[in-house]
């Protein structure tokens, strides 16, 4: 039953404290996890799970924009903890924030130096030939061009999340570096990085008037515990950016933005291309209709330039965080994930962790 | 990132489907056609003219008070954010020097590995690239 009006405003002093002193902090990325493996930056991580029914293990490949604890928020509100309760064998890879010494990391050596070691690893720790590869928003980026450029690497389906294509309908950020506003060298600080500060201005930058919108939802709903907690961890999410390789982004806005070659489907790679007609594997591309990060034109093309013939098209009603995070990611976005992915997979012996003495994880990355 | 689509989602299922209070279907009056305007004005090709000068400026900006604090810092022989800088930058080359040492030491332990079978294995997961493409 819904709080009478005073009973609102009680709530709302109580709730108001708590938030605007910085006291509610909800624990996040509470699913338990094991260190596999790690070089430099990257590391994979493998989630503990009592039956793991369905095979091969699914690899999430995580962006290297964003920190990876909103693949597993919260308990009730987390990918992960709902693939890992579906029978998948689910391991993470992802990205520690990048340090001068990652600066000079370029496309090439995520995909062509850690991202075949993490999936070998993978392959080792669960004992499988195959993986599903998952990449979430750039990590899509990296599977894809991950995929396209070692035909032979063991992957049985591959699926990107939100993940631009045509870097041309991606709106002001990408608009700033096609027609030559700004260079790479005007964002890249003296230590060889992009600053997590300029990344998050230029994210709140697609939509200006957001930190005013949220303000007053969270007015609107303070009486709310539930809301609020789920508020906070989303939006700690929101404003937490990690520094990018500034290789990387050099890469990226010559490469992808000003040549816009994943949309053309052949891209520079190493002295040679990588052409995602190279894909052939089963493929499913899903993007958001309410994307404000990645709009759907950006990410639509995908599903026509790779070669395999068993490709899906998945467009939702929500946007770019609500795909892995949220009720709405709950009840529409995960089941239709898992089903496309299970339908493609088989049935595993089931299987437990044995290791729960490694390295063990939690809070968020 | 905004969010704000999803938390307007979020925020309509807080209030149990109730219709919004009359100061909040009055602030969304107002702040949709806001946004819809103040998106148009940021993907114009004026905004983003000045927002261009106005980052290059800052930076150029920038780099002359911090010249001009390194000159004030050097004439007091204290460290200045550029020695910082010079210093991290050089930690950074020679992180990436062990981190080159460490795969070649991988690659060598994996050739053995597949020359001598018996021998322990050493880097199991180092790196490969395929044969067909060599780095730039």
């Amino acid at each position: 039953m819904s709080p009478s009006l005073l009973e609102r405003q009680l709530l709302r002093v109580r709730n108001g404290l708590t938030y605007y002193t910085g006291l509610s902090r909800p624990p996040l990325s509470q699913t338990p996890r094991d260190l596999v493996w790690r070089r430099d930056a990257a590391r994979l991580w493998r989630y503990r799970s009592d039956g793991r029914r369905i095979g091969p293990p699914v690899l999430i490949v995580h962006s290297l924009i964003s920190r990876s604890y909103i693949l597993d928020l919260m308990p009730d509100n987390s990918m992960v903890g709902f693939l890992v309760g579906e029978g998948f064998d689910v391991f993470l890879l992802d990205w520690a924030p990048a340090t001068p010494a990652d600066a000079g990391n370029t496309l090439e050596t995520y995909v062509d130096e850690y991202l075949p070691a993490a999936v070998a690893a993978a392959c080792a720790t669960s004992g499988s030939a195959e993986l599903t590869v998952l990449g979430y928003c750039f990590g899509g980026v990296l599977a894809l061009l991950f995929a396209a450029a070692h035909p032979d690497e063991p992957i049985r389906n591959l699926v990107t999340l939100t993940t631009p294509c045509d870097f041309s309908r991606m709106g002001f950020m990408s608009q700033m570096f096609l027609e030559g506003r700004l260079d790479p060298e005007d964002i890249i600080d003296e230590t060889g990085l992009v600053p997590a500060a300029a990344l998050d201005g230029g994210f709140q930058s697609v939509k200006p008037t957001d930190a005013i919108i949220q303000q007053i939802n969270v007015w609107q709903n303070l009486w709310n515990e539930a809301w609020l907690t789920s508020y906070v961890a989303m939006n700690r999410w929101t404003r937490d950016q990690v520094p990018l390789s500034g290789a990387v982004f050099r890469d990226t806005v010559q490469r992808l933005i000003r040549d816009n070659a994943l949309v053309r489907g052949v891209v520079p790679f190493g002295s040679d291309e990588v052409k995602l007609m190279d894909i052939v594997c089963p493929y499913l591309n899903v993007f958001c209709r309410r994307d404000e990060i990645v709009p759907p034109a950006a990410a639509k093309p995908l599903a026509g330039l790779v070669g395999s013939e068993d490709v899906t098209e998945l467009c939702l009603e929500s946007g770019h965080v609500g795909l892995v995070a949220g009720r709405q990611a709950a009840k529409v976005a995960q089941p239709k994930l898992a089903e496309w992915i299970r339908t493609r997979s088989d049935p595993a012996a089931s299987t437990s962790d044995e290791s729960r003495d490694r390295t063990s994880g939690h809070g968020p990355a | 990132m905004p969010e704000s689509s999803d938390s307007r989602d979020r925020s309509r299922r807080a209030q149990g489907g109730k219709s919004a209070p009359v100061w909040k279907a009055a602030f969304d009056g107002v702040e949709r056609p806001v946004s819809r305007a103040a998106q148009t004005w940021l993907q114009s090709d004026t905004f983003m003219d000045g927002f261009a000068i106005t980052w290059r400026l800052q930076r150029r900006l920038g780099a002359e008070v911090r010249r001009g604090l390194d000159g004030w810092f050097q004439a007091w022989q204290l460290p200045t954010r550029t020695d910082m800088h010079r210093l991290s930058n050089e930690i950074a080359g020679l992180e990436r020097q062990v981190r080159d040492l460490r795969s070649e030491l991988e690659q060598a332990g994996q050739t053995r590995d597949e020359t001598d079978p018996m021998l322990p294995q050493l880097g199991q997961t180092s790196r490969r690239r395929p044969a067909s493409r060599v780095r730039r």
